[in-house]
């Protein structure tokens, strides 16, 4: 459509560790169209984490910092915000899903009061009584609140009679006003009976039930970007595929645009419109899923696509990556997979940043971009 | 098969009681328990591997150190090499040990991080020799006495009593192992798990999560057991190392002819590594037999729900809906009956009255299930648990009460 | 011990980083310099000898509670003995009355505490023992220390053994729960379990496995001990006079005692201060050592700084599969939370 959601540019985080600085995220650029799903895969120590948490500027600022770059949701760069103002963009505009939900969730809440909170929040903010996120040159929004007459309020009563106090209440939704809305999501995602539940607390839940509870939470706040980082992974195979069957029914009722983290490749595949690839803190592929799975031009993606058992072809070994993932405290000099890669020459060992650029113009449209110095020959590798 | 299987299990089962609470001690009530694994029988022959696949709560791990006798079972056999060891204690299980070592899921908790390498893969190499020793003392000690007995025989003999017996042979001792020796049998075993020798004085830290796995699997394999259970191996390691790690796991199979017990959720690892599948589901044995014949014609609905739930890494095919609802149940004291009944899509009231028994599916002998319905619904496709956009209305296959929600 | 060979240089780093810890160490390796000095060869540091023959000072009176001065550095009492030689007569005795009453707590407390974690299964011998312990250790917990120390010296009666003995009575319930607890945390460890399926003794298991793993926090704990129980013992010595009889055995607390009674101490101000202030000071090293030990063998702190130390392995050449040697990621491998 018109303009993306999220659009992140040159974006680097540094954590601040006893052994020195680490680079998570190294000049990182992606950006989410409205109403796409953006998979980012990788596997340990690759960032995507530290990407995900970044975004809603959610990293506890010591000991990580935000060395650079812009993360501009809905025209605002979230990086120049100050920091009190960044509550505001949450839960209504940028929304999280976390991997346990038995650690997101309150364990001595309720089930009722937990996504009461969110949606109260949300309505307080459409009330104009908090102030809200608007996006754009003007992030935040007061005109809800005029500013009242001096006489109005020199002949105010010093203590709010009955009938303010009424007509307050009346006003603002409370706790138990939001009832029939929590009910509704949490028929939205799917749980049967939902009344049953309300008063549950969360450790007395399966896990598959809290993880759609927190996806009831992010979703009352009807934010606009959702980040779901690692949602399933934890989650038995039988209870994922409901989970995830869920999430695309969702995703086409709601028109959400998601950024959707993950180290496995089969929940990706089934989710994701386009697919980035991380490795060692630098975005090495990103492009249409379909085209990155079917045409990678990256080593890393191509060798780590055959070393998955599920794409396994029976014809010999399973094609392992020699090596491991680099420490990020001591990276490899120059392209960090080169030592791994099969393809590496002298120009890898000395470059530390192949730019990442578009390398093929896919039918459907948008680009599949690579950081590899030879990602045209990427498809002649075995 | 006409060999013995190297490892039998008939019936086995382990619960873990619950403690009472004061009302229910006192009102006389028998402790409830945990029913972890439930009458299980399976079989791994010598040199083979069996895949070992379930959910959470499934018992897999349970049974894994039911097997290695890391628990005491509460009901059932184990036969070793034909010989019950389920009843073993003392001595004498820690000698069996010997034959049936475990690879554990948590690369960093599975080794002692004050230890050196050559400490931990030796470990085993270490208690064994002791082991022995200490045997070979017993029996020199009953040698020597029997010899003194002869002897006084002997002078019984001289003034007119009956022949002695010969006297016994004092067997030798073998002599402790020293530091060095064991330093050197285990510089010998790193190359096996793809490690390089000089590195047997280094600390587990130092090691990235598939070199402590190989450390695991060295540690499992000093010994030269004929089994060794893993224990979901790979599944707190990066996939490009998962790799790297089962494919060390075929070769060492294939040099050394041990067999494998592997216990994972990853049904993908256990069709590249396995020969035969075994799947449990709340400590029931569903369905056993060859990797092939359960993987591409599963029998169970659960095998087939659990295979459909599977996501297939290729965009080009996305499932659309999965059919299967519901959560796992808890396993304190299960109702009479398949367990997985409450979320069949073909159960049926026989499936709830007993629980089904083992038999061959229909026209696969090797090919074992536990489905009282395995004729009429055994040959369906694990297709049919997902759901096409097209006959979103259509009604599901017959029998089940268990439809799945119907789209709103 | 390797892991501490190793964690000896970061030691040496980490203390050097945080300068209040290497203030504590360096105190700490001071005064037990200057008492084992004091014990072996007294005429070095202390000016006016072991005995403190006053000789020619004994006779003028004159010389009682001389404020401090260039022949006295801290003053002298009622009964004209040097200030500063009595303190330091006394600090080897203070020094390891504070030791030996932590470290007997820690043995016996430490295995109590180590059979009571090991052997706790429900429904054996070793759950009725660790019951028994752990009840027994409950009532002990329950008095104030200072209290029940208080209580035992009033039916034992005065004199130096006996307020150490009191002092113990109260001090080893801490060392059962501490150790007690550190044993539950690590015997249900897959390495713990590893070692059993090799074939390892129960036994073996508890020393080699379980009770190496513990030492880093005991250790820690221990150290920190020593001043609180320094200041026990000498609150106890102060609070009831005579107890500790002053002037032999030296010792601070008495001392403070015997002054604060017999002397008017609001004019003779050194005569409370210097004593005081010795407590304080090895009270104080003690637990700055202790706090920078704490951080050096905080598994998390502890990691990055052995891997500071350790020299980075390059993980590119190696067997075909290699990479073995490439070191961990900072500061957790857990896959479920990169970086």
């Amino acid at each position: 459509m018109s303009e993306p959601i999220l659009s992140v540019e040159h974006l680097s985080v540094d954590y601040r560790a006893p052994s020195g600085t680490v680079r998570a995220v190294d000049d990182v650029s992606l950006t989410i169209p409205s109403g796409r799903v953006v998979g980012i895969v990788g596997e340990t120590g690759c960032g995507k984490s530290t990407l995900a948490q970044a975004i809603p500027r959610l990293l506890p600022e010591p000991p990580a910092r935000i060395a650079g770059g812009k993360i501009v949701f809905r025209g605002t760069d979230l990086v120049g915000l100050p920091a009190r103002r960044l509550p505001l963009v949450r839960g209504t505009g940028i929304g999280m899903i976390f991997q346990e939900p038995l650690n997101s969730l309150n364990p001595a809440v309720r089930v009722y009061d937990q996504i009461a909170e969110a949606v109260l929040i949300r309505r307080w903010r459409e009330a104009g009584v908090l102030p809200s996120f608007r996006g754009g040159a003007e992030p935040f929004d007061y005109s809800h609140r005029p500013l009242p007459e001096p006489s109005a309020v020199l002949s105010r009563p010093i203590t709010p009679g009955a009938s303010a106090m009424e007509s307050a209440r009346r006003r603002l939704p409370g706790r138990r006003d939001v009832r029939e809305e929590v009910l509704e999501f949490l028929r939205l995602v799917r749980i049967q009976d939902p009344e049953t539940i309300l008063d549950r607390y969360p450790h007395e839940l399966s896990g598959g039930m809290r993880q759609r509870i927190m996806i009831a939470m992010a979703l009352s706040e009807r934010p606009s970007l959702l980040i779901a980082d690692e949602p399933t992974s934890a989650l038995d195979v039988t209870i994922q595929a409901q989970v995830l069957t869920l999430m695309k029914e969702l995703i086409d009722e709601v028109q959400a645009s998601i950024l959707f983290i993950s180290h496995d490749f089969g929940v990706i595949a089934e989710i994701a419109d386009d697919l980035g690839v991380m490795y060692a803190g630098r975005l090495v592929e990103l492009g249409p899923v379909a085209e990155v799975f079917r045409s990678p031009r990256h080593p890393y993606t191509k060798h780590l696509l055959r070393a998955i058992p599920e794409r396994y072809k029976s014809d010999g070994p399973l094609a392992a990556i020699p090596g491991a993932v680099p420490n990020l405290a001591h990276p490899p000099p120059g392209c960090r997979f080169h030592p791994r890669c099969t393809m590496a020459q002298a120009v890898c060992r000395t470059d530390p940043a192949p730019a990442f650029r578009p390398v093929a113009a896919p039918a459907s449209g948008g680009a599949h971009s690579s950081a590899c110095h030879f990602a045209e020959e990427v498809a002649t590798l075995p | 098969m006409t060999a013995p299987p190297l490892v039998e299990t008939v019936g086995l089962s382990k619960g873990f009681p619950l403690p009472r609470s004061i009302a229910e001690f006192v009102g006389g009530r028998t402790a409830r328990s945990i029913h972890a694994v439930d009458e299980v029988s399976l079989s791994i022959g010598a040199g083979e591997t069996l895949g070992l696949i379930g959910e959470s709560g499934s018992g897999k791990t349970t049974l894994g150190w039911a097997l290695a006798r890391l628990h005491d079972s509460t009901g059932g056999v184990i036969r070793f090499e034909g010989q019950e060891v389920q009843g073993l204690t003392g001595a004498a299980l820690r000698r069996w040990r010997s034959h049936v070592q475990i690879v554990f899921q948590d690369p960093v908790g599975s080794l002692d991080p004050r230890l050196r390498v050559w400490q931990i893969v030796g470990e085993p190499i270490r208690v064994q020799a002791e082991l022995q020793r200490q045997e070979a003392l017993a029996e020199r000690r009953r040698a020597r006495r029997e010899n003194v007995r002869t002897r006084r025989e002997d002078l019984r003999h001289e003034r007119g009593g009956p022949p002695p017996a010969p006297p016994v042979a004092v067997p030798p001792i073998p002599p402790r192992l020293s530091r060095t020796a064991l330093r050197e049998k285990v510089r010998a075993l790193l190359p096996t798990v793809g490690l390089p020798p000089d590195c047997l004085d280094l600390y587990p830290h130092e090691f990235s999560g598939g070199g402590r796995q190989r450390l695991s699997l060295a540690r499992a394999l000093s010994v030269d057991p004929k089994l060794v259970i893993l224990d979901e191996p790979t599944s707190a390691l990066d996939v490009s190392v998962q790799a790297q790690i089962l494919n060390r796991l075929v070769e060492v199979q294939r040099e050394r002819h041990v067999a494998f017990l592997l216990i994972t959720h990853n049904v993908a690892a256990v069709r590249y590594v396995a020969d035969r599948v075994a799947v449990l589901y709340l400590g029931q044995l569903l369905e056993v037999g060859s990797v092939r014949e359960v993987l591409e014609r599963p029998v169970h609905p659960y095998t087939k729900a659990l295979l459909a739930a599977l996501p297939a890494a290729d965009p080009a095919r996305r499932r659309v809906r999965y059919r299967i609802s519901g959560d796992i149940p808890t396993l304190i004291d299960p109702p009479p009956g398949c367990r997985f009944a409450p979320r069949c899509p073909f159960v049926q009231p026989a499936c709830r009255a007993a629980d089904p028994p083992l038999r061959p599916a229909p026209g696969a002998p090797g090919h074992l299930v536990a489905c009282v319905r395995a004729e009429d619904v055994g040959a369906l496709r694990p297709e049919v648990l997902l759901q096409e956009a097209q006959d979103a209305k259509a009604p599901g296959p017959a029998g089940g009460p268990n439809q799945a929600p119907q789209l709103s | 011990m390797g892991a501490s060979g190793l964690a000896l240089r970061g030691l040496y780093r980490v203390l050097r980083a945080n300068v209040l810890s290497f203030v504590g160490f360096v105190l700490v390796v001071a005064i037990v310099l200057v008492a084992l000095l004091v014990t072996l060869a007294p005429h070095l540091l202390v000016p006016y000898g072991s005995t403190q023959e006053t000789g020619a000072y004994s006779a003028p009176p004159s010389l009682a509670h001389w404020p401090p001065s260039y022949a006295h550095p801290f003053g002298t009492d009622g009964a004209s003995l040097d200030l500063y030689s009595e303190i330091l007569l006394a600090l080897p005795l203070d020094l390891g009355i504070a030791l030996l009453i932590a470290g007997v707590a820690l043995v016996g407390g430490g295995i109590l505490g180590l059979v009571a974690g090991f052997y706790d299964r429900p429904g054996t011998i070793g759950g009725w023992t660790s019951a028994v312990i752990l009840r027994t250790t409950d009532v002990f917990l329950a008095f104030p220390s200072l209290l029940l120390g208080l209580a035992i010296v009033a039916a034992l009666g005065p004199g130096l053994w006996q307020v150490m003995l009191a002092v113990l009575v109260t001090w080893w319930p801490y060392y059962v729960r501490l150790v007690r607890g550190e044993v539950l945390a690590v015997k249900h460890l897959p390495y713990v379990t590893a070692a059993r399926a090799a074939g390892v003794p129960e036994r073996r298991i508890l020393v080699r496995h379980v009770l190496r793993n513990i030492l880093d926090p005991i250790v820690v704990y221990f150290t920190l001990d020593v001043g609180t129980v320094l200041v026990t013992f000498s609150t106890i010595a102060f609070v009831i006079p005579g107890v500790v009889s002053y002037p032999r055995p030296p010792e601070w607390g008495s001392m403070l005692s015997f002054f604060n009674l017999n002397y008017p101490i609001s004019q003779y101000w050194w005569e409370v201060a210097f004593p005081s202030a010795a407590i304080f000071v090895t009270a104080l090293a003690f637990s700055l050592l202790g706090d920078g030990l704490r951080d050096v063998l905080d598994p998390r702190t502890r990691r990055a700084l052995v891997e500071s130390v350790a020299a980075p392995r390059s993980g590119t050449e190696g067997p075909e599969e290699g990479g073995t040697s490439v070191p961990n990621t900072t500061p957790t491998m857990d896959r479920s939370e990169g970086p």
